[in-house]
C-alpha cells in the first residue's frame, strides 16, 4: 500500500519534479473548474496555494488513501479553511472521496462544504474556516504524537492576513516552547487579504524576523517553485529542536490573468466569458 | 395587516447611515477587522479615511481597540461576522466593552443564516444570546434596512453598548423610512386574534406572508415584530398571551438563549401561557443558501404557516 499520495511513487520516478508541476497544472485547472461550478467561491487563495498542497500531498506526506484513519499518518491542517475546493481536488485525485462528489461543492443539501469539515469528508483532519486557530490545533497534534512516539509530521498552512489573529502568536510561543521540530507550518504569503493587501491592512513585515524571534525555523521561497518547496519541507525535516516555517511566496489567484494579485477576487463570482478566459490562461501556461 | 414594500440592500444602507451620521458628528469612528467588504463601509473610509481603523483579522483587538477609542470619548462603530464578534470577541465585549460601560457599538454582519454559504462554522447561532446575557448591552435584530437604519442612528444617539445584527442580503422592507427607533418596544403588525405570533430580524418577513396566508384559511394571527430582544416589550408579550390562545415565536438563531427564550422567560413570570419556539434547534447551520436553510430549520413562511396549522388543529 502506497504510503504517500496513491500517485506519489510515479511521479516521484523519472520525470522527478516536473511530474510534480505537472499535477499541480491539473489540480489548479480542476480547482478552478470545480469553484466555476459551485457557482463562486474563494479563487484568489485557493489558487494560491495549489503548489503548497500538491507539493505536501504528492510528496512529503506519509498518507494512505486506502486507509485514511490511518494512525502513523501526517496531519495536514488547513488552517484557512476557505481554500477547501483544491484540497477536495486532492482528495479526490487521490481517491479519498470520489470525485463525483466534487460536484456538489456548497451545494444545498450537498457534502462538500466549502470551509473543509471533517465529519463529512474523509481525509480532513480537522474542520476550520474561523481563522487563527488552527496552528494551535497543529501544536496540540504535535504534542501528543510526541508524547506516544510516533514518528509522524504535523502540517498547517495559514493565510498571511490570518497571521493577524493573536492566536496564531500564541501558538507560536507553544511551538517553540515545546520545541516542537516535527510541526512544520507553511504561510501562503500571497500578500492580500479581503480589503486589501496584507501591507495596507496591517503590515507583517518584517515577517521572517517575527517568526525568528519566536523561536522557529524559518525559510522563504517562491511558493510556486515546486522544487523549493520540496526541498524546503526536506531541510524542514533535517532540523532537530525548533519548530519551522516555510514562508511560501505565492500570487493570490495565481494563473488566471484578471486574478493575480486582486485582493479583490479573494472571493466572488465570475461570468461564463470569465471563465472561458481563465481556461485560456491557464491553458497557455502549460503549454509555455 | 403590514405588506411587503420594495427591497433594500443592508451593507448600503450601513454605508451611508454611519457616513451620514459621522458627518453630523465629528466623534464618530469606524473600526473593521479585514470585513469591510461584508459590513459594506466602504464610502465611511472614503469620506472620513482618517477615521476609519482597519485592524486586520483580528476581532479580539477590534473590540477591545474599540473600549480604548470610547474610553477618550469616541463612538466607535465596530463590525465582523456575528460569529466572531459574539463568540472570539465574546471576553472582549464582556470586559473591556461592558464591564468598563463604553460606548461601543457593535455590529455583527451576516448574522444567523444570512452567512449561507459560508457554512457552520460562520454562521452565528447564538450571538443574540451571547450579548443578551452581558450586563449593560442593548439587543437589536432589525426586521428590514428601514429599521436597520433607525437603530443604528438610535446607536449613535444614545450612551452605552449596543450590539445590532446585520442581515447580509437584500429584503423587502416592512416598516417605514425615517422613523425612530424607540428601544424596548415591540410593532403592533396584525391584530388578530387566535394565535400570537413573535418575529423578530428577517423572519419578521416570513411571519408576515405567514398571517396573509393563515388569514385566508380563517386563522387570525396577532403578529407582533420584536427587532429589540434587550430591553424586551414585556408588557407587548403579556398583552399577547392575554389575547390569544398560544404564541408562537420565531428567530434566526438558536431556541436557546434569543427571541424565544426571552418570551419564554417574560411568560414564565409573569404571565403563564403555551410557547411554541421556532428557531435552530440545537444544532449548527450548514453551507447552503439562506432560504433552503430557513425552510429546513423551520422559519420560513411555508414552515410558519403550517406548524400553526397543526397547533390550530390541536386546540
Ligand atoms: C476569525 C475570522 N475572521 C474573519 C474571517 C473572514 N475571512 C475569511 S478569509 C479572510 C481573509 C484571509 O486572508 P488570508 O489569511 O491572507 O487568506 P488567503 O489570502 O490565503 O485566502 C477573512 C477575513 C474568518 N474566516 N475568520
Amino acid at each position: 500500500m502506497s504510503e504517500k499520495g496513491s500517485l506519489a511513487r510515479q511521479l516521484y520516478n523519472e520525470e522527478g519534479e516536473n511530474m510534480l508541476e505537472k499535477k499541480a497544472g491539473e489540480l489548479r485547472r480542476k480547482t478552478f473548474e470545480t469553484i466555476y461550478h459551485a457557482g463562486g467561491g474563494h479563487y484568489g487563495g485557493s489558487l494560491s496555494a495549489i503548489e503548497i498542497m500538491t507539493v505536501l500531498y504528492y510528496d512529503a506526506m506519509k498518507l494512505r488513501p486506502q486507509e485514511p484513519e490511518w494512525e502513523e499518518r501526517d496531519r495536514f491542517i488547513l488552517c484557512k479553511g476557505h481554500a477547501g475546493p483544491p484540497l477536495y481536488v486532492i482528495l479526490a485525485d487521490q481517491g479519498f472521496i470520489s470525485s463525483d462528489r466534487l460536484e456538489e461543492l456548497d451545494k444545498n443539501g450537498g457534502s462538500l462544504p466549502k470551509h473543509v469539515d471533517r465529519l463529512k469528508v474523509q481525509g480532513i483532519d480537522y474542520s476550520s474556516g474561523p481563522l487563527g486557530q488552527g496552528l494551535s490545533v497543529a501544536c496540540g497534534m504535535a504534542s501528543a504524537a510526541k508524547l506516544d512516539k510516533k514518528d509522524l509530521y504535523v502540517y498547517a498552512l495559514m493565510g498571511d492576513g490570518e497571521l493577524d489573529e493573536g492566536q496564531v502568536w500564541e501558538a507560536a510561543m507553544t511551538a517553540s516552547h515545546y520545541q516542537l521540530d516535527h510541526l512544520i507550518a507553511i504561510v501562503d504569503r500571497n500578500r492580500n487579504q479581503i480589503d486589501g493587501s496584507t501591507e495596507t491592512v496591517m503590515a507583517l513585515e518584517p515577517l521572517e524576523e517575527k517568526w525568528k524571534a519566536f523561536g522557529w525555523n524559518v525559510q522563504a521561497v517562491d511558493g510556486h517553485d515546486t522544487k523549493a518547496l520540496k526541498s524546503a519541507i526536506e531541510t524542514a525535516k533535517a532540523a532537530k529542536g525548533k519548530p519551522n516555517v516555510i514562508i511560501a511566496n505565492t500570487i493570490k489567484g495565481k494563473g488566471i490573468s484578471f486574478m493575480e494579485n486582486q485582493y479583490t477576487w479573494h472571493s466572488g463570482q465570475i461570468t461564463q466569458e470569465q471563465f472561458q478566459q481563465g481556461l485560456k490562461d491557464l491553458e497557455g501556461r502549460c503549454k509555455g | 395587516m403590514r405588506t411587503l414594500g420594495e427591497q433594500k440592500d443592508t451593507n448600503a444602507t450601513y454605508g451611508r447611515t454611519i457616513t451620514e451620521l459621522a458627518a453630523e458628528n465629528p466623534q464618530i469612528v469606524a473600526v473593521e477587522a479585514d470585513l469591510m467588504k461584508a459590513s459594506g463601509s466602504a464610502p465611511f473610509k472614503e469620506k472620513f479615511p482618517e477615521r476609519m481603523f482597519n485592524v486586520g483579522i483580528a476581532e479580539q483587538d477590534a473590540l477591545s481597540f474599540s473600549a480604548g477609542l470610547a474610553a477618550m470619548g469616541k463612538i466607535p462603530f465596530v463590525t465582523g461576522f456575528a460569529c466572531f464578534v459574539a463568540q472570539r470577541a465574546c471576553d472582549q465585549a464582556q470586559n473591556s466593552i461592558a464591564y468598563n460601560d463604553f460606548n461601543v457599538k457593535v455590529i455583527g454582519t451576516y448574522a444567523g443564516l444570512t452567512s449561507e454559504k459560508n457554512g457552520g462554522t460562520h454562521i452565528s447561532i447564538d450571538d443574540l444570546a451571547i450579548y443578551r446575557n452581558m450586563p449593560r448591552f442593548q439587543v437589536f435584530d432589525p426586521g428590514d434596512a428601514n429599521e436597520f437604519e433607525a437603530i443604528l442612528r438610535y446607536a449613535a444617539s444614545c450612551e452605552g453598548p449596543v450590539y445590532i445584527r446585520s442581515n447580509k442580503g437584500k429584503f423587502p422592507t416592512f416598516t417605514s423610512e425615517g422613523r425612530t427607533f424607540q428601544p424596548g418596544k415591540a410593532v403592533l403588525l396584525n391584530e388578530g386574534k387566535e394565535i400570537g405570533l413573535i418575529t423578530t430580524g428577517i423572519t419578521t418577513i416570513e411571519g408576515i406572508q405567514a398571517s396573509e396566508e393563515l388569514e385566508k384559511e380563517g386563522i387570525s394571527l396577532r403578529h407582533i415584530h420584536m427587532p429589540s430582544i434587550k430591553p424586551i416589550d414585556m408588557d407587548a408579550i403579556v398583552e399577547t398571551a392575554k389575547k390569544t390562545k398560544l404564541i408562537v415565536t420565531v428567530e434566526n438563531h438558536t431556541i436557546y438563549g434569543g427571541l424565544g427564550s426571552a418570551v419564554a422567560e417574560v411568560l414564565c413570570e409573569n404571565y403563564p401561557a403555551r410557547l411554541v419556539r421556532l428557531g435552530l434547534q440545537d444544532h449548527f447551520g450548514e453551507t447552503a443558501q439562506l432560504h433552503y436553510m430557513m425552510h429546513k430549520y423551520g422559519i420560513d413562511k411555508d414552515a410558519i404557516v403550517s406548524k400553526i396549522r397543526e397547533i390550530v388543529a390541536e386546540l
